[in-house]
């Protein structure tokens, strides 16, 4: 019996140990990102939640007054249709950015040859250079004294500048133009990684090319497009430079709101209140997202 | 075989036509920042005067050294953390393993507007850190951290451990094995992760403008407000620096990681 | 070419596949050499070579995956060079099997009967009938990644077989397998081939599975056949030095013929050994440059001091040396040096001749074969 006993009492210690040294561990390495994720991550957010119950005094000083005011004016009032308008963008963006990518996606695999990475090139390019440079230089583009005017009224095919900008085209545009190689991208990895011969098997069973398209290439590569929707669709929601650049005042997206709020007006708790509701719009969205499409697409768009 | 070759046309086609949208802009600042326009906005003959103009501006020189500051620090700091929080992740179970995972992605799926009003809030009213060098730094780190975790955790994966064993076993010290296995191994990951982070820090708007507080202008806050009054052709010759060194980057990854493949 | 003739005997079947003249080209090297082939109805024809040999483009080329550069191929009497793989009357079982992912495998079974626009109540009829063929009964809803490499290939036969092709096309669908898997398989392939009666064109590079599932094979190499023939005339009589020594034979020896009579040649080695054998029944105008002869047909006995008697045209015995002994379990492999020449000889003696026969290495033998074993190489 006393064996038995020393051996258990052994064995707890040894557990002990171990424990010790897994939260040993933990400290070692996790310690600076468990700093980033509490102090820098959710204080900040609980801070902002928080104040998104106040109220805003008249010189922008913050009034501790508990109150759903500014909750109120998101879910019931005009905020709120700029939360679905700028979902209706997102999703209007992503659908675009699925039928624009996915022909330049499909012919790189299918006919790129020895051009394929050149093709690969001058999409990834445009997606690592400055964002705010390529807005900028479709704004010289597309803007009413822009090159496209110029041209145009110099040729005397117009006598009056279109307008472009600050219309919901030129928003959609942009946000096709700022997102379309994140799309692009993950669609091309899908196809590049198809299988050859399940194609060929489908052929040789009897399906056309256009029916096979339809019957395996599309959902063969629905992780894809999945990935390319999360990359496009989740920034997109919260965009602020490109409804500020071409929305102008006319179109207002929640990024926008959130930005307005805090560097215009200076009202804390109302610009609090609408950021944590984009915050938790996109954790739904996302949330479903998962459900329904599965976790790795996730993990593949990162 | 005829429609097929009739189809890859017609692909082609399309494929070029988005390619040219995406280019077209990018390649008319490219043009214009050799214009004599002033606006920039129209060709007026050649001049390289613009670019005279930029290497002499006071307030591009400043924003630009502020700029490359923030991104250098951020890189070293961003993916140090992010090399031991992806080896910790990878090696250590523990409960909430899972949800810490999600925690750190938070940043990344966050719209900027979110984490930079969030951030800048915590700053002025919660703990008072000066806005500028300190409060962008911090942000900076904050959300580039997440991304070498995950490019490093992503390698890690995929990474033959049998190499720590072997090493292990050839009576290196876990602290060596890191040294002389691990490490060099992981090497290209922590690279390609320095790599990415950098234009991402260095190209960072919104955050950047929420936590600048005044007078930090860094080079996109810079471009920034030069847009605010219009079109400047100075701008046109900072966004051709910007295509041509991504370019060279990118071009330069390319034969590297080539060059690396027909070594190993 | 020669075991066609002796195959067709007096009454002539229908020929299911021919190729006519057929040459393929990839850059840098001719891939199938003009190749000319007929397949008779309900046979299981085997490519047989080593990879790289061409056997698997050839395939590809009848399945319609790849256009020859030249040359017919014609299905059921019918010229399918216009044809794409998707209306041509043939059906592939792929390498890797290649099944939908994305579909259960009573989806993947019935793919092409949704492609010919069957109603629902017949493709679930026809689908449940391959079903019970490949005895993957219960399994009609799980999807590929959840089958083992065995069910695997059925599912892959089955689906290829539903559309009831004139030629069923198997592109080494065994390589993947494990050995006792890959012999079940085997078995199986050759149970259903019976079965349903349909034409199988097997493409491998196993020479046990050519000669255990095939009625005729053909021997590839460098884009050409070089010997077709029914499995015993492939593996008993090879034509040529690479199909004698693709089929596994050890004991092959290069040499001349020095005389020729009563149907018998006889042959002097390089080494200056003779040997009597009988005379080829094929006469091609290519020289003859050596004989084989199997390891299993060769006799060994330890040295006596009487001499046999010898009979050099019937029977040709040599004296030697064994030099290493391996035991393989159901037999055991002898290397003989022969006396006076730096000539080695594989022997084989199985259990039941004997194999425990206390012959030691460096141990002084004889070793002795009909002279009718002897199998004359051309070249």
């Amino acid at each position: 019996m006393r064996a038995m006993d020393e051996i258990s009492v052994s064995q707890s210690q040894a557990q002990k140990r171990e424990k010790r040294k897994l939260a040993l561990n933990i400290a070692a390495y996790l310690f600076p990102i468990i700093i980033i994720v509490v102090v820098f991550v959710f204080a900040p957010l609980a801070i902002i939640l928080f104040f998104s119950f106040l109220k805003s005094g008249p010189y922008g000083q913050i009034v501790y007054t508990f109150t759903f005011e500014n909750i109120g004016a998101i879910l019931g009032g005009g905020y709120g249709k700029v939360f679905l308008q700028s979902i209706y963008l997102a999703l209007q963006t992503n659908l675009l950015c699925i039928l624009f990518g996915y022909p330049i996606a499909y012919y790189i695999t299918r006919f790129g040859g020895k051009w394929k990475t050149l093709w690969i090139f001058l999409i990834i390019v445009p997606s690592w250079s400055s964002y705010l440079i390529r807005l900028y230089a479709l704004k010289t583009l597309v803007g009413t004294k822009g090159t496209i005017n110029t041209l145009l009224m110099n040729l005397g095919i117009i006598s009056e500048p279109i307008q472009i900008l600050y219309t919901n085209f030129a928003v959609t545009m942009a946000l096709v133009f700022a997102w379309l190689p994140f799309m692009i991208l993950p669609i091309y990895a899908a196809l590049d990684g198809l299988d050859r011969s399940v194609l060929e098997a489908a052929t040789d069973l009897g399906a056309t090319p256009f029916r096979r398209f339809f019957r395996v290439t599309l959902p063969l590569t629905r992780g894809g497009l999945l990935a390319g929707s999360i990359l496009v669709f989740i920034p997109t929601v919260g965009e602020w430079l490109v409804p500020s650049i071409f929305g102008g005042s006319k179109i207002m997206m929640a990024g926008s709101l959130v930005a307005h709020k805090f560097t215009a007006v200076g009202n804390i708790p109302q610009g609090s209140s609408l950021a944590i509701m984009l915050a938790a719009t996109l954790v739904l969205i996302l949330y479903l997202t998962i459900k329904w499409g599965g976790r790795e697409a996730l993990e593949k768009a990162l | 075989m005829k429609k097929k070759r009739i189809a890859s046309k017609i692909l082609w086609v399309l494929s070029s036509l988005t390619l040219i949208f995406l280019w077209a802009p990018m390649i008319l600042i490219i043009v214009f920042s050799f214009s004599n326009n002033k606006y920039g906005s129209s060709w007026e003959g050649f001049t390289l005067k613009w670019y005279v103009k930029l290497f002499t501006n006071d307030q591009v020189r400043d924003a630009l050294m502020r700029s490359l500051i923030i991104a250098g620090v951020t890189v070293v700091v961003a993916t140090l953390i992010g090399t031991i929080t992806a080896y910790g992740l990878y090696k250590l179970n523990f409960r909430g393993k899972q949800f810490l995972r999600t925690s750190i992605l938070l940043p990344i799926v966050f719209p900027s507007v979110v984490t930079g009003s969030a951030l800048l809030v915590f700053f002025t009213r919660l703990v008072h850190i000066p806005l500028g060098y300190p409060s962008i730094i911090i942000a900076h780190i904050v959300f580039c951290s997440p991304l070498a975790v995950f490019i490093i955790l992503g390698r890690m994966q995929r990474f033959d451990w049998s190499w720590e064993e072997a090493a292990l076993d050839l009576g290196a010290t876990p602290f060596r094995t890191f040294l002389r296995v691990t490490g060099p191994q992981l090497l290209p990951a922590i690279m390609a992760s320095a790599m990415l982070i950098f234009p991402w820090s260095f190209d960072d708007f919104v955050i950047t403008y929420f936590v600048a507080g005044v007078g930090s202008t860094t080079l996109p806050i810079y471009v920034f407000s030069q847009l605010r009054f219009g079109a400047t052709p100075v701008i046109n010759t900072i966004g051709t620096l910007f295509v041509s060194i991504t370019m060279l980057g990118m071009v330069l990854v390319y034969f590297v990681q080539k060059m690396g493949k027909s070594n190993s | 070419m020669s075991g066609s003739d002796t195959q067709r005997g007096n009454k002539k079947p229908d020929i299911c596949l021919e190729i006519r003249d057929v040459v393929k080209q990839f850059p840098g090297v001719t891939a199938v050499d003009h190749v000319t082939l007929e397949i008779q109805e309900g046979e299981i024809f085997s490519f047989l070579g080593p990879s790289g040999c061409g056997k698997s483009t050839l395939l590809r080329v009848v399945a319609g995956l790849e256009n020859q550069d030249q040359g017919d191929v014609l299905i059921a009497g019918q010229n399918v060079n216009e044809l794409p793989p998707y209306k041509r009357d043939c059906n592939t079982v792929f390498q890797n099997h290649a099944l939908f992912p994305h579909m259960t495998v009573a989806e993947n079974i019935g793919f092409g009967l949704v492609e010919r626009r069957l109603s629902k109540i017949e493709i679930k009829k026809k689908v449940a009938e391959k079903i019970e063929l490949v005895t993957l009964g219960g399994m009609e809803d799980r999807r590929p990644d959840q089958l083992s490499g065995g069910q695997r290939q059925r599912v892959a036969l089955a689906r290829a077989l539903i559309l009831e092709p004139a030629v069923l096309l198997l592109d080494e669908p065994l390589a993947a397998l494990d050995r006792k898997l890959r012999k079940e398989m085997q078995i199986e392939l050759k149970r259903i081939q019976r079965e349903v009666g349909t034409t199988f064109l097997n493409v491998t590079h196993d020479q046990k599975e050519a000669l255990s599932v095939s009625d005729r094979i053909g021997i590839m190499n460098e884009g050409a056949f070089l010997q077709i023939g029914t499995p015993d005339e492939i593996y008993e009589k090879p034509g040529s030095i690479f199909v004698a020594s693709f089929m596994g034979a050890t004991n092959i020896f290069s040499g001349k013929v020095v005389s020729q009579k009563d149907g018998k040649v006889e042959l002097e080695t390089d080494q200056g050994l003779r040997v009597f054998a009988p005379e080829p029944e094929n006469n091609t105008s290519d020289p003859v440059v050596g004989f084989s002869v199997h390891p299993e047909l060769i006799h060994l006995k330890p040295e006596t001091s009487d001499e046999s008697p010898s009979d050099p045209a019937n029977q040709t015995i040599f004296h030697g040396k064994i030099n290493e002994v391996f035991y393989q379990g159901d037999f055991s492999e002898f290397t003989v040096a022969l006396k006076e020449t730096d000539m080695l000889i594989t022997v084989h003696l199985t259990r039941g001749r004997g194999y425990r026969l206390q012959m030691p290495e460096g141990q002084n033998v004889e070793v002795s074969w009909d002279c009718s074993s002897n199998n004359v190489l051309r070249g």
